[in-house]
């Protein structure tokens, strides 16, 4: 017999929640009164299957365990768990013969499902590792995975199954992966909600639970129930006007009116599409750099991971961030930043200067924090501007600073749109903090660059067509007629976001474009068709 | 026929005894012994062994030169050289460890040669070389 609970097949393809399994988990609920966490269904319903299995096992056990150094005779029915339980009968014995073993038998065995007799070696007194088991019964049998190590295997695919039964399913109620049942729900008064709306309109700040079950006297704070903080939760998030902006672990309501439109929404101008790279192709130079420019399309094997022992990282503040007031979420900077697998999350910057703190977030399944655009044009930080994350003893506030420097008037590159193209002049500009001079590219008319953005994104225009045009462009502002990558990763961002993986990459398959030294290129128009 | 089921770099493989009935897995034994072994070979009987499966106790009747060169070729240092071409280097392996089933890259960790990648694609292929397949 296949033990299903020990089959990857079982519990990846055919494990669904059936009603047997459904009414287990809403017995279990109303037995112990209590919310349980996705993660304690999934080990429960584990053990019941893994039961009743054991069960079935006992049942319909017929015959002895085999092992080598058994006797068994003509007519005797063995078990073999190494073959899936599959019962045999003993068809006939005869003596072994092989030259480092004396004594023992052969057994031939037949099986129910009519295959050739296949042979076992019997009488064995040597070693052999199915002797060195004590198995008594098929349910006592060793080598099989205990309900603990099936969770640890293949929890996460079980946890997704159990979640989705039950979020189908009204009897049952969730809250950030816990579980109750709807009619054991205390009611609320509709007007208790108000309160807690205008608690935390007057408190401009998120609350934490026990706060808002306090203020809307449903409780003291020593006398608050799992139950009347799953409850609440529950309501709140089902109501339109409240927003859970806390980090993983915490919840904290906030008002959706007071937050920004982009909290819950991915800014347009950072979206990237379906575009993949492998820098396998790219020489040790052109990796270095992939690392440098801090674009969260990087793949993350090209950028080495921060951990929180370290307390300060430097990044390049890249054009496509720059324009949308936000930074990057990479291997680099994640750890310093909080996050939510539920919700968007609220927390501040602090400004390293001045020590004033302002809001920024962390949205939903997006891979950067905004809330930067004041700070970026009161400090007047042109793109290429290194600026520096530091930990504080609060994981919801994130000390942010640049590298001031005397005001100096230089020239640099500025992007601006003649007849409908982006072209590049050199300009002078007065920058008053250390930056990057080969990502720096500024913009004279934002507007009409912002129309040829939307008229590249509405034609779908291919990397490779922008990267040649701006390259034409940039080559004019050097006698050498050569652009380095980094610039070039700025300008092709300025009107169609890529990642600076897929942009080397068109660089390293065109024969157009040619490597010099230290990340310089240059580009042949004539090879380019 | 049984589904085929792509072996990967974690599939374990070991020689499979009743691939070799109806061929001459004697012939291809005698190809594996060692020049010494050779001499010994010439005084041993002709037949069988009942060769027992190292983890489920099935037994096997195996020509006894596997025995011989399980025993004595094995311990040769020109067991497994440079030149020894792949398929037979594998399958020498397995003589070695009696039969035990190994992944493609704990093959490769024994002979070094060519890649864990290539030896999988050698004999997790839909031909099956010298009897050596997937433990299903």
């Amino acid at each position: 017999m296949q033990r299903k609970t020990q089959s990857p097949t079982f519990w990846q393809e055919q494990f669904e929640l059936n009603r047997d399994s459904v009414d287990l988990i809403y017995n279990q609920i109303v037995e112990e009164n209590r919310i349980l966490a996705l993660n304690d269904l999934a080990l429960a319903l584990i053990q019941h299957y893994y039961k009743a299995e054991e069960q079935e096992l006992i049942s319909r056990q017929d015959g002895r365990i085999y092992r080598p150094t058994e006797q068994f005779a003509v007519g005797d029915k063995v078990v073999f768990p190494q073959f899936n339980f599959e019962t045999g009968i003993v068809e006939s014995v005869r003596a072994g013969k092989h030259p480092q073993y004396e004594k023992f038998n052969v057994i031939s065995v037949s099986f129910k499902t009519g295959q050739a007799a296949r042979e076992f070696v019997a009488d064995f007194e040597y070693d052999h590792p199915l002797n060195q088991r004590e198995w008594q019964s098929l349910a006592d049998l060793q080598g099989v995975m205990s309900p603990e190590e099936i969770y640890q295997k293949y929890g996460k695919i079980i946890r997704a199954k159990i979640k989705a039964a039950l979020k189908n399913h009204t009897d049952f109620v969730d809250f950030h992966d816990s579980f109750f049942l709807k009619d054991l729900l205390p009611d609320f008064h509709e007007g208790l909600f108000n309160i807690a709306d205008a608690a935390i309109d007057i408190n401009s700040h998120p609350l934490d639970i026990d706060n808002l079950i306090e203020q809307m006297q449903l409780a003291k704070e020593q006398e608050i129930t799992e139950i009347t903080r799953f409850s609440v939760n529950y309501h709140l998030a089902n109501d339109a006007r409240f927003s859970d902006v806390g980090p993983l672990g915490q919840v904290a309501w906030y008002l959706k009116r007071l937050q920004p439109e982009d909290a819950e929404f991915l800014i347009p101008r950072l979206e990237i599409k379906q575009e993949r790279y492998n820098s396998a192709k790219f020489s040790q130079d052109l990796r270095n750099l992939l690392a440098e420019i801090d674009d969260e399309f990087t793949n993350l094997e090209d950028i080495s991971a921060v951990g929180l022992n370290t307390e300060k990282v430097t990044i390049l503040l890249n054009h496509p961030h720059w324009r949308s007031g936000t930074l990057p979420i990479t291997p680099k900077t994640a750890s310093f930043f909080p996050t939510s697998r539920y919700n968007h999350v609220l927390f501040e910057f602090v400004d390293g200067r001045t020590g004033n703190a302002f809001p920024a977030w962390k949205v939903l399944n997006s891979n950067y924090v905004f809330g930067l655009n004041q700070w970026y044009k009161k400090n007047k930080l042109p793109v290429g501007a290194y600026l520096t994350l530091q930990r504080t003893d609060n994981p919801l506030r994130v000390i942010i600073n640049f590298r001031p420097t005397r005001t100096q008037r230089g020239w640099v590159r500025q992007a601006s749109v003649v007849d409908n193209k982006l072209i590049f002049k050199m300009m002078p500009e007065a920058i008053g903090c250390e930056y990057d001079e080969l990502m720096m590219v500024g913009e004279a008319n934002s507007v009409a660059i912002d129309t040829l953005w939307t008229r590249a994104k509405e034609r779908n225009t291919p990397v490779f067509e922008v990267l040649c045009h701006v390259f034409a462009e940039l080559a004019k502002l050097n006698p050498q007629s050569t652009v380095h990558v980094k610039t070039l990763y700025t300008a092709v961002n300025i009107i169609r976001r890529g990642a600076p993986g897929v942009i080397f990459q068109e660089l390293v398959n065109h024969a157009c474009f040619t490597p010099m030294n230290n990340g310089y290129w240059s580009y042949n128009p004539n090879a380019a068709n | 026929m049984s589904k085929y089921v792509k072996p990967t770099l974690k599939t374990k493989f070991c020689v499979d005894f009743s691939w070799w009935q109806g061929k001459n897995l004697r012939s291809f034994l005698q190809e594996q012994i060692c020049s010494e072994g050779k001499n010994h070979y010439d005084n041993q009987a002709e037949g069988t062994f009942d060769w027992l499966h190292p983890e489920t106790g099935e037994v096997f009747q195996v020509d006894i030169l596997w025995h011989l060169i399980h025993t004595h070729c094995r311990q040769q240092p020109d067991f497994i050289t440079d030149y020894t071409p792949l398929v037979p280097a594998i399958f020498r392996v397995f003589i070695a460890n009696n039969n035990t089933p190994l992944t493609p890259g704990e093959i490769y960790d024994i002979i070094h040669k060519q890649s864990p990648e290539v030896i999988l694609k050698t004999i997790g292929g839909r031909v099956i070389y010298e009897g050596i397949r997937p433990v299903l």
